[in-house]
């Protein structure tokens, strides 16, 4: 990919996959590959530092005799998910407005 | 590589953090492995492939780690590991005057043991060279005396030869002990004073940027920085070669493009 994803921006991914519903790693990563180019070694330090400033927490619970760790979104991590929701529509509609000019004035 | 030894080694990459990080993401890895194979997607070679360095890994951890404590971002979890050295300094200083009474005596026992060891040392030196060279004049004296009486001076050179041996492997193990307590000193020492380096590393470039990587002990930063690079291109290429495959045709328009603009993003 041309652009490189930054950590807050994974942040917000990550927040944003967990508001749908409590989920464990392996889906979030899926979830997450499914949208962006990203490799494991990425996804666990951003569910880490999510976990550490209380933005999310755990939860294990058994499956198939061993156990399966969900990661739950916290009130704090939701109002976080509303401001990261806030700055990318800014941020998105920023870059549009300027990409979309480059292309309609033709002069050099 | 095996799972087993991809664990492994990712440990060994985290044994610098606190036992609960180091058990978070061991746990976390090990999910992921009883994960992607369950779902009989992927056999472990191929996890392991596209897992990719574990010793990569452990330094992404840390750098997180870093970023996280020293960074002060999870002041708002009550947890501050710098108001916690602080005290910590504090601390000593406080038992320091409170244990005085008994850390003096304690301090001047110390020494008085090292002085020991250190007689003992010379004690051991004496008794060497003395067998030697009691032996040396045994086995002289033994070839003097052959002309008066053969047998004792046979007896006395074989005695002066079984002496300077027993002095040389005497002398030889004392060498290679002492060698070795200096060497694991000096291991000891160097140890503790690469560690604070470290620190002092990691907490300089957590303040320059959240989001760094942490040098590791055994190698020098040049090579850790040009192994990184050569990290960020390899990843650069998987991305590239993982983008054409997915998605629709507008990704196959701006193929083109990125190869001349892969490098300028910042």
């Amino acid at each position: 990919m041309a652009f490189k994803i930054e950590s807050s921006l994974l942040d917000a991914c990550a927040l944003a996959i967990l508001n749908r519903g409590d989920t464990y790693g392996y889906e979030i990563t899926q979830e997450m590959k499914s949208a962006i180019v990203i490799s494991e070694s990425t996804l666990y330090p951003v569910l880490r530092r999510l976990q550490k400033e209380g933005l999310c927490r755990t939860y294990d619970q058994p499956y198939q005799g061993r156990n399966r760790r969900y990661y739950s979104i916290t009130d704090k991590g939701k109002a976080q998910l509303l401001e990261y929701r806030k700055q990318w529509n800014d941020y998105k509609t920023a870059i549009n407005k300027l990409m979309e000019n480059e292309r309609g004035g033709e002069n050099d | 590589m095996t799972r087993q030894e991809f664990i492994t080694t990712l440990r060994d990459g985290l044994k610098k953090l606190p036992p609960e990080e180091i058990a978070a993401a061991t746990e976390y890895y090990e999910e992921y492995f009883d994960e992607v194979l369950e779902s009989g997607e992927k056999t472990e070679a191929e996890i392991l492939d596209e897992l990719g360095s574990p010793k990569r890994i452990a330094a992404r951890i840390r750098a997180e780690y870093a970023a996280r404590i020293l960074g002060g971002e999870v002041s708002a979890l009550g947890e501050k590991p710098t108001t916690k050295k602080k005290l910590s300094a504090a601390w000593w200083v406080v038992i320091g005057i409170v244990a005085a009474p008994l850390s003096i005596p304690a301090l001047i026992g110390a020494m008085c043991l090292l002085v020991g060891a250190i007689c003992v040392l010379a004690g051991l030196v004496v008794a060497i060279i003395n067998i030697a060279i009691a032996g040396a004049s045994a086995f002289v004296f033994g070839f003097v005396a052959l002309f008066d009486a053969f047998s004792s001076g046979i007896m006395s050179i074989g005695m002066g030869m079984v002496a300077m041996a027993i002095a040389a492997a005497a002398g030889f193990g004392l060498f290679i002990g002492v060698r070795e307590a200096v060497r694991a000193i000096a291991k000891t020492i160097r140890n503790k004073r690469e560690k604070r380096r470290i620190r002092n590393l990691s907490e300089e470039s957590a303040g320059r940027d959240g989001w760094v990587y942490v040098s590791r002990p055994d190698e020098d930063e040049e090579a850790f920085m040009r192994e990184m690079e050569a990290d960020a291109a390899e990843a650069a290429a998987l991305d590239a070669s993982e983008l054409e495959a997915p998605e629709d045709a507008t990704l196959e328009l701006e193929a083109p493009e990125e190869t001349e603009r892969g490098g300028d993003n910042e």
